[in-house]
């Protein structure tokens, strides 16, 4: 089974701490998960959550599949998230997803097959006045170009 | 030529304002908190937040003072928990804040924590929001150096710890009980009500829940008085709001207005009109759960009472414009497309009325509809509208009807 | 008691009471999923929506509200039936339809689904949706169980029994929105001993029983108010059956016994009784060795003839019941023992009792170590059992004449000790070890097949009732004993299980105040 570094069960150790009981902790705890395991939640880790915050097997896997930033499958080296909400969507954001998967050659949802970029299709994510807006891991880059998108992809392509 | 009135966005409107707690200290901040900690009760606090008329900005607008007084004094712990999920589309509001003047809404966060006699406060933040939530965490750790947070802050004997707690990706936590139940380690969905998080929120505690921007008006009320907010502002609508113009606008931004002023002037004075000097063709004034105006119906005044009587809602003040090429079909389907992904799916009628309709809408999107898909897109979200445990589904269904309703030629035109 | 008005008529509610509870008590149906008595309230069905147009203080509400989850106060009024009421009913069900199957046809359930129910009475009857539906499959999650998951109406009362009453969580829900699953964790497998509840729970055909797969169409079925033979708690049931053929075994509601629940091993308590192998059928008589089928007369005159010839009395006498003979039985049998012979020799051998562990959910406290209905009263009426085999055996080893009641859970010392007797008379419904010792073989109705009563662990007295008819020859014991002390030359006649009950009442003092009339379906606990 996997399991925390020391280092890490330290931190959870202080999570415990901001809360009244453990079990508010399995969020928190989760986005250690992610960090660890390149951005997912493998199935394996839902019985050490459980035991962790002392919930059953079903709740952990109630929650993961509840939330959609929360994935089984690794993600990318980096990661792209382009909005096609409104206002994003109507301002030509489904155009830069579908400009930004033919570059890639993935859908939404896939990952490169050299483990480089993922791709995901989000709703607004609260820059709206930015739109069409895509995010490159934890960027933004606002008033995307649907014809610019190729560059943008080489040059990360490149990093 | 309708002006910014500036009450949120005065630091952030200064050059050079970095949103640091020595910056915001230098532009008078904490002094509301001084005030209060040296010379206020918690019912003081109460008191002045009533009399100020301040409403909550989180869509709702419930009267923030007697969301406090509701807080029962005789049981502990309480909990004051605020709301920065931000997820309705269009709206980008409280994340100006966060980013620019976190402390801003902290100190209000402060304040309503210890009006209401809590120790340990909570602010989510949706998931996906990685920078804004480091802001937040670099901010309260300044805070606590400062003797700000912690234990007896300023000498006061009154204690507070600040938590952030992040989401993982589901607008739905928006809804305060759902965000409590995500709190506490659960899926988001909410709760049947009664009880109310008032006495009944996280941990079965009483519990407020209060947006940011709600919060970010309250040093100013303590500070200058329930009197001076007041002359901000319409008679029930007090105050400014931090509208997001975004859409197909010259100047997108966050723009803050004295409510009441009048949309119209929002829209050309301050968002610049429609950009590209196309025309315009419709507005949805308070975020996608407002129904969409047409035009004509856009010279009101902004605030939650004439936007309501308009037929739509204020909510959370976000300004989306489209111009004249906009297909209306392909924003209700966006529209549908999201309040289905975010339905959480407990009731019945949100969780199988927004799949029909998102299918419906998207025969349209394809050109496959006919007169007869109209009116059940028509019939469907009318019927479905009222019946569920929280308001998404009414968010989902009140706007799907509203295009349908006004702007029946758009769908005609996608007609087999 | 405040009163309410629901559809104009006042309504007596207690305090606390929702408005969906009051409405049932008082006996009018508003259509729900998601409630149950026994679960916690979610509101999320959304079917039991009704109008409140005045909440008491002159002000109605602008929304339909939820009956099960607003508590009825005192002035309030409240519509059922009002064409608002009527919108709501059918856009939910309706909306319910949307992702449904609708294979009525093939699904156990038809006939007794409560979606197909009320899409008859509160829906149109149709849904417009023509897109296409989610698709899952059947699901192996019990061993008891089977889920189709087509046809879930998300109403999560199989997740709340599983945290709430049973408390493993094994049933659990995923994902969102139209994908929402309610199913066990991946392929885990329930094994628990009470899945069967959860098929009931189900208000539609997603979660059934293996044992009642594609076997009767529900509508077809009789039900007949009893009592599970399975074990002392002695669980309220129906018996299902239909053309003289009991099908399944269903909990019956008893708030001071079982609640809802009941066991599975209960549940398949009935299939001994269906299994022609095991059931006697015809009156047997040992001639050399052998046992050969004989005429009713005949055999009890020639059981009269030998107990005569043998001149066996007192303790030569003995009598041996198993205890999921009722206490009309029991009652007669001691009766001819006492009457015929004047022995006080009757015994029915019992298993200890060991308590529920401290702090058992209820539901654990429902299957009891004693498997048998009928110990209690047993004990009450004065039959022996703790005093062990050790006595039995001694009393055995001296009798001439051993009457044997049912098939008594017995040693083979103690058989051994029977053995020695010159005659062995057992009147009983199944084949057992006693077949090989007993002289005289009178086949009798079991317990889906005949009146009368058990007292379970709470000294409880509750009824059975026949549903069926029983086998062959085979008659009731009510029957068979008063026959043999006729045929023993005593007066004695058969008389309905109410009359001896009646005879029982007055003649036992511990069961003073019983008849069948406070029995009645919910049982009368003794003093
Ligand atoms: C579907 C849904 C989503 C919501 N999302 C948010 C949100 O992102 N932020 C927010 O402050 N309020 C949101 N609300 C409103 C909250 O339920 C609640 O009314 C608000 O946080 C109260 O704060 P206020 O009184 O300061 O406005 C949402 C409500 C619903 C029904
Ligand atoms: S209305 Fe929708 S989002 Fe709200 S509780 Fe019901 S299913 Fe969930
Ligand atoms: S399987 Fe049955 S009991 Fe469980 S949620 Fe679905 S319909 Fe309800
Ligand atoms: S608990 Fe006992 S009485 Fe109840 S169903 Fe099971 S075996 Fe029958
Ligand atoms: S719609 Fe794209 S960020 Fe809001
Ligand atoms: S029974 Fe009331 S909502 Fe389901």
């Amino acid at each position: 089974m996997p399991g925390f570094s020391s280092a890490v069960m330290k931190e959870v150790e202080g999570i415990f701490q901001r809360y009244p009981r453990k079990e508010h902790a399995l969020l928190p705890l989760i986005h250690l998960v992610l960090r660890e395991n390149k951005g997912c939640v493998p199935e394996e880790w839902d019985q050490v959550l459980a035991d962790m915050v002392g919930v059953s097997l079903n709740h952990v896997r109630g929650v993961i599949t509840f939330y959609d930033m929360l994935q089984r499958e690794p993600r990318g080296k980096h990661h792209i998230r382009v909005c096609t909400s409104i206002p994003c969507g109507l301002c030509g954001g489904d155009k830069v997803l579908e400009r930004m998967e033919d570059a890639l050659g993935i859908h939404a949802g896939q990952t490169t097959p050299d483990g480089m970029i993922s791709l995901e299709e989000v709703q607004c994510i609260a820059a709206c006045d930015k739109a069409p807006l895509i995010q490159v891991d934890d960027h933004f880059a606002q008033q995307v170009d649907p014809d610019r998108v190729e560059e943008v992809v080489a040059a990360m392509r490149r990093k | 030529m309708l002006k910014e009135t500036l009450l949120l966005a005065k630091n952030i409107r200064t050059d050079g304002y970095d949103g640091s707690l020595e910056a915001y200290r230098r532009a008078g901040g904490y002094t509301a908190l001084e005030k209060v900690m040296k010379s206020m009760t918690p019912d003081q606090v109460i008191e002045v937040v009533k009399a100020s008329g301040l409403r909550g900005r989180g869509g709702a607008g419930f009267p923030t003072g007697m969301k406090w007084g509701f807080i029962p004094k005789d049981r502990k712990p309480t909990y004051m928990v605020c709301n920065a999920d931000e997820a309705e589309p269009g709206t980008f509001k409280d994340h100006f804040l966060i980013n620019n003047d976190p402390h801003l809404f902290l100190e209000g966060m402060i304040l309503g924590s210890y009006a209401i006699g809590c120790n340990h406060g909570y602010i989510y933040i949706r998931g996906r929001s990685v920078r804004p939530a480091q802001r937040i965490n670099e901010a309260i750790e300044y805070l606590y150096k400062a003797g700000l947070l912690g234990k007896n802050i300023l000498g006061s004997g009154f204690s507070l710890d600040l938590t952030v707690h992040r989401g993982a990706g589901a607008y739905i936590c928006g809804e305060e009980t759902a965000l409590l139940e995500s709190l506490e380690g659960k899926r988001g969905q909410p709760r049947v009500k009664p009880p109310f998080p008032a006495t009944h929120g996280y941990n079965a505690c009483p519990t407020s829940v209060n947006n940011v921007e709600t919060l970010a008006c309250v040093p100013f009320i303590v500070k200058e008085g329930a009197e001076a907010f007041k002359k901000i502002g319409t008679p029930n609508n007090y105050g400014t709001r931090l509208v997001g113009i975004s859409g197909h606008a010259a100047k997108p931004g966050i723009y803050e207005v004295a409510m009441g002023v009048s949309m119209k002037q929002i829209i050309n004075d301050l968002g610049g009109g429609v950009r590209g000097g196309k025309k315009l063709k419709a507005v949805i004034p308070g975020g996608s759960s407002s129904n969409v105006l047409r035009p004509e119906e856009i010279d009101i005044p902004f605030d939650f009472d004439s936007v309501a009587k308009a037929g739509s809602m204020l909510g959370t003040a976000a300004l989306m414009l489209f111009d004249e090429d906009t297909d209306i079909v392909e924003l209700a389907y966006r529209t549908i497309l999201f309040y289905n992904h975010e339905s959480c799916g407990q009731c019945t009628p949100c969780r199988e009325g927004t799949f029909w309709l998102r299918n419906l809408v998207r025969d349209f999107r394809e050109n496959l509809g006919d007169s007869q898909k109209l009116e059940r897109i028509g019939r469907v979200s009318q019927q479905m509208f009222g019946t569920s445990l929280c308001a998404l589904n009414d968010a989902a269904a009140g706007p799907i009807k509203a295009f349908v309703t006004k702007y029946p030629e758009e769908f005609k035109k996608h007609f087999i | 008691m405040p009163t309410f008005y629901l559809d104009d008529k006042p309504v007596e509610f207690q305090e606390g009471q929702t408005i969906l509870q009051a409405a049932m008590a008082a006996g009018t149906e508003i259509p729900h999923y998601c409630y149950h008595d026994a679960l916690s309230v979610v509101a999320t069905c959304r079917q039991c929506l009704v109008d409140i147009t005045d909440l008491g203080n002159g002000k109605g509400l602008p929304k339909l509200a939820t009956s099960c989850s607003t508590q009825a106060a005192a002035g309030m009024k409240v519509s059922s039936t009002n064409q608002k009421v009527r919108d709501g009913q059918n856009i939910i069900n309706e909306l319910l339809l949307v992702n449904h199957p609708l294979d009525c046809p093939i699904c156990d359930q038809s006939g007794e689904c409560d979606l197909q129910n009320y899409a008859f009475r509160y829906g149109t009857g149709h849904s417009e949706m023509a897109y296409e539906k989610r698709t899952y499959g059947w699901r192996d999650v019990g061993t008891f169980i089977m889920l189709e998951r087509n046809r879930c109406i998300h109403c999560s009362r199989c997740e709340r029994f599983s945290m709430e009453i049973e408390g493993h969580h094994d049933f659990g829900h995923f994902l969102r929105t139209h994908e929402l699953t309610f199913d066990t964790y991946k392929d885990h497998q329930i094994t628990h001993k009470f899945q069967g509840n959860l098929a009931d729970l189900c208000p539609v055909g997603a979660i059934t029983e293996r044992e009642f797969r594609f076997k009767k169409r529900a509508w077809k079925l009789e039900r007949t108010p009893s009592v599970c033979p399975g074990c002392s708690t002695g669980c309220n049931i129906t018996v299902d059956h239909n053309d003289g053929k009991v099908e399944r075994l269903k909990p019956r509601e008893n708030k001071d016994v079982n609640q809802w629940w009941m066991c599975d091993e209960g549940r398949l308590t009935y299939r001994k009784a269906n299994d022609k192998t095991l059931r006697l059928t015809e009156p047997l008589a040992r001639v050399k060795g052998a046992l050969v089928p004989a005429a009713w007369n005949a055999l009890l005159e020639a059981v009269a003839g030998k107990v005569k010839d043998l001149s066996a009395s007192g303790d030569q006498v003995v009598a041996v019941a198993d205890l999921d003979s009722t206490l009309e039985e029991l009652f007669l049998l001691k009766n001819l023992l006492a009457g015929a012979f004047g022995s006080g020799q009757f015994f029915a051998p019992h298993a200890p009792e060991s308590a529920a562990p401290a702090g058992a959910r209820f539901l654990e406290t429902l299957i009891t170590p004693d498997k048998t209905p009928n110990a209690q009263g047993a004990k009450l009426l004065g039959f022996q059992s703790e005093a062990g085999n050790k006595g039995m055996e001694k009393a055995l080893g001296k009798a001439k004449v051993v009457f044997v009641l049912g098939a008594p859970e017995a040693s083979p010392a103690l058989l051994n000790a029977a053995r020695k007797a010159e005659l062995v008379v057992q009147v009983a419904a199944y084949r057992s070890e006693w077949f090989d010792m007993a002289d005289v073989i009178l086949p009798a109705l079991t317990w889906t097949e005949k009146y009368g009563t058990w007292a379970n662990k709470q000294r409880r007295v509750q009824a059975l009732r026949q549903a069926v008819n029983g086998p062959g020859e085979a008659r009731d014991p009510l029957r068979i004993l008063p026959d043999l002390m006729r045929a023993l030359g005593q007066e004695a006649s058969f008389a309905p299980a109410p009359d001896v009950l009646d005879r029982l009442a007055k003649g036992e003092k511990k069961f003073a105040g019983v008849s069948w009339k406070v029995v009645g379906q919910q049982g009368f606990t003794l003093a």
